[in-house]
């Protein structure tokens, strides 16, 4: 995506719901941690927007920053759950008003998978800029996809998630 | 029922599924546009707050007698305007800095390789020996500057572990991100915080500062843009530079705020001390670099020696969420010397420490460390396993090595 001239808060307004939608899926259902990731991720595109503004894809630039915030604040969840022993199911982040099986599924993917099936499929990133939100080549994104598809496809069919993930 | 799908993508009623999981979420209410403007001008206005003094910026540009084939170009000029807004090259350049001292007072530096949108930024502590006696400070390089660093690119062998050309190497894993590597000009194993050191044996003052140096790097980098906030950032270090990695983990971390700081480290085992890391040795270590507790470490540093080797729990309840990743070598021959070096202050050994006792000691360690829940741990047959494995040398526990670092810092 090219945004050519547009200032940030066009582009802001256009973005950030897809933005937290996205992350949403790459969370597992987790969309107030989406949310919080995507607004981060936003002020740091304003912070340097001068410069993201001519990337290539501000998008997959934003998406790339948001995952790792993701990354971040989810690990330190999950730990502090281990610690204080809790069940890390999910249930208390998962979003409300969703299929709960469907959202199961999605949480049973590989983070990476989740990923890159949420940037292909719901911020409508091409497979080059996934690979670019994703910090890998186009080909190992391109593999990532292919095996997110057939375990979700899998999933979504038979119910179930495949083991050998 | 579902449509088939076409080629290698979701069918029409598979991302219709999809989608409608995402359309009808209670999404939390947008901060206005203006609201995030402002927060990111408060971060501009912090960042170019801490934009530090005049800097000489020497650029060396990659050549033909370097071992990555091309002339080496050398240009000096001040870095106070230019280092915010950095060229992007795909070569080194070196920054010298008077804030960055080597160990007989020389003004030092560090290099840089950035790419194009790399993704992954890698802060490298370098190796080399430490200096506690006349014979361990004679090996141990006293200073380090652009020329120094000119030679080391233009060399093929004797290569320091994880050097320059090994990191930015075409079979090493970091070959695509961006790298910064420090050198150890102050034989402390970057833990020294103490000028005009001394030691016994050798006549000059020592200027144990490697501490100092790698907070002035950070500063440094403050100030360059390319410093991407998308970038997941690495810390690493071999040898001494892991045990500097280890140490000054807790100060890069903090110097990038919310984002992933993984720390991978080789040939670094801090034991508790006992047979092998001895009492007194811990204790010339606090007492001649001046080794005080990194900031924000529990206490225990300041009651004695014993708790450095507690650092890896340290670090694993300070940083729960991070990834850090330790290869420990029971059979290495090198790093079992730094524990039988005669060190001021401690009485001889009756008896030359045992490989066996060493590696037992390893063993434990590893098993220990590897119940820590931030760390992934990884048993080598060999040492310098690590540079091994980003050369591209098969190794008996090569494998093992890349899938820690895929874990651990990708």
């Amino acid at each position: 995506m090219v945004i050519g001239d547009r200032d940030f808060e066009t582009w802001y307004r256009d973005e950030r719901t897809r933005l937290v939608r996205t992350l949403t899926v790459a969370c597992g259902g987790d969309v107030d941690l989406a949310a919080d990731a995507a607004d981060e991720a936003m002020v740091r595109a304003c912070e340097r927007w001068s410069r993201v503004r001519h990337m290539d894809s501000p998008a997959a630039w934003t998406y790339r920053t948001a995952l790792n915030v993701v990354r971040r604040r989810h690990r330190r969840r999950t730990i502090e759950e281990r610690l204080l022993r809790r069940v890390a199911a999910g249930a208390d982040h998962q979003a409300e008003d969703h299929s709960t099986e469907l959202w199961s599924v999605v949480a049973e993917l590989d983070h990476r998978d989740r990923a890159a099936i949420a940037l292909r499929y719901v911020a409508g990133l091409s497979e080059a800029q996934v690979a670019e939100a994703l910090g890998m080549s186009t080909g190992g994104a391109s593999s990532v996809l292919s095996r997110a598809r057939a375990q979700l496809r899998h999933a979504l069919t038979s119910g179930e998630v495949p083991v050998d993930q | 029922m579902t449509s088939e799908p076409t080629g290698s993508d979701l069918a029409d009623e598979e991302r219709e599924r999809l989608l409608g999981l995402v359309e009808n979420l209670q999404i939390p209410t947008a901060p206005a546009a203006t609201e995030v403007r402002r927060r990111a001008d408060s971060r501009r206005r912090t960042r170019h707050a801490v934009v530090g003094s005049a800097a000489v910026v020497v650029l060396i540009v990659l050549g033909a007698i370097s071992p990555l084939g091309s002339d080496i170009e050398i240009m000096t000029g001040p870095s106070t305007e230019s280092a915010s807004q950095p060229e992007v090259r795909s070569g080194w350049v070196w920054h010298d800095s008077e804030q960055i001292v080597s160990r007989d007072g020389s003004p030092s530096g560090y290099a840089t390789r950035v790419l194009p949108d790399a993704a992954q930024v890698v802060i490298v502590l370098g190796d080399a020996a430490t200096c506690l006696s006349p014979q361990t400070c004679a090996e141990s390089p006293e200073r380090f500057g652009a020329d120094e660093f000119s030679r080391l690119m233009s060399r093929s062998t004797d290569l320091p572990a994880l050097a320059p050309t090994t990191l930015a190497g075409p079979d090493s894993q970091f070959a695509d991100a961006d790298i910064v590597w420090i050198p150890l000009v102050t034989g402390d194993m970057h833990l020294g915080s103490t000028s005009d050191a001394t030691v016994a044996g050798v006549d000059e003052p020592q200027q144990f500062v490697g501490r100092r140096n790698v907070s002035a790097v950070l500063d440094d980098l403050e100030q360059f843009d390319w410093l991407d906030p998308s970038q997941r950032v690495l810390l690493m270090g071999s040898g001494a530079g892991g045990i500097g990695a280890i140490a000054n983990y807790t100060s890069v971390a903090e110097r990038f705020g919310d984002r992933d700081v993984a720390l991978l480290v080789d040939d670094a085992p801090l034991f508790p001390t006992g047979d092998v890391f001895r009492r007194c040795q811990a204790s010339a270590w606090i007492s001649t670099f001046g080794l005080t507790r990194p900031e924000r470490w529990p206490g225990d540093l300041a009651k004695g020696p014993d708790a450095i080797g507690e650092v890896y729990s340290y670090l694993s309840r300070l940083h729960p969420e991070a990834s850090m990743g330790l290869i420990v070598s029971p059979d290495d021959a090198a790093t079992r010397r730094v524990y039988t070096t005669e060190i001021r202050g401690c009485a001889p050994r009756a008896g030359e420490l045992a490989p066996t006792t060493y590696a037992v000691a390893a063993e434990d360690l590893a098993a220990r460390v590897s119940q820590l829940p931030s760390w992934t741990v990884v048993l080598s047959d060999t040492g310098d396993a690590l540079d091994d494995a980003l050369r591209g040398a098969p190794g008996p526990t090569t494998a093992e090595i890349d899938r820690l670092i895929d874990a651990v810092a990708r």
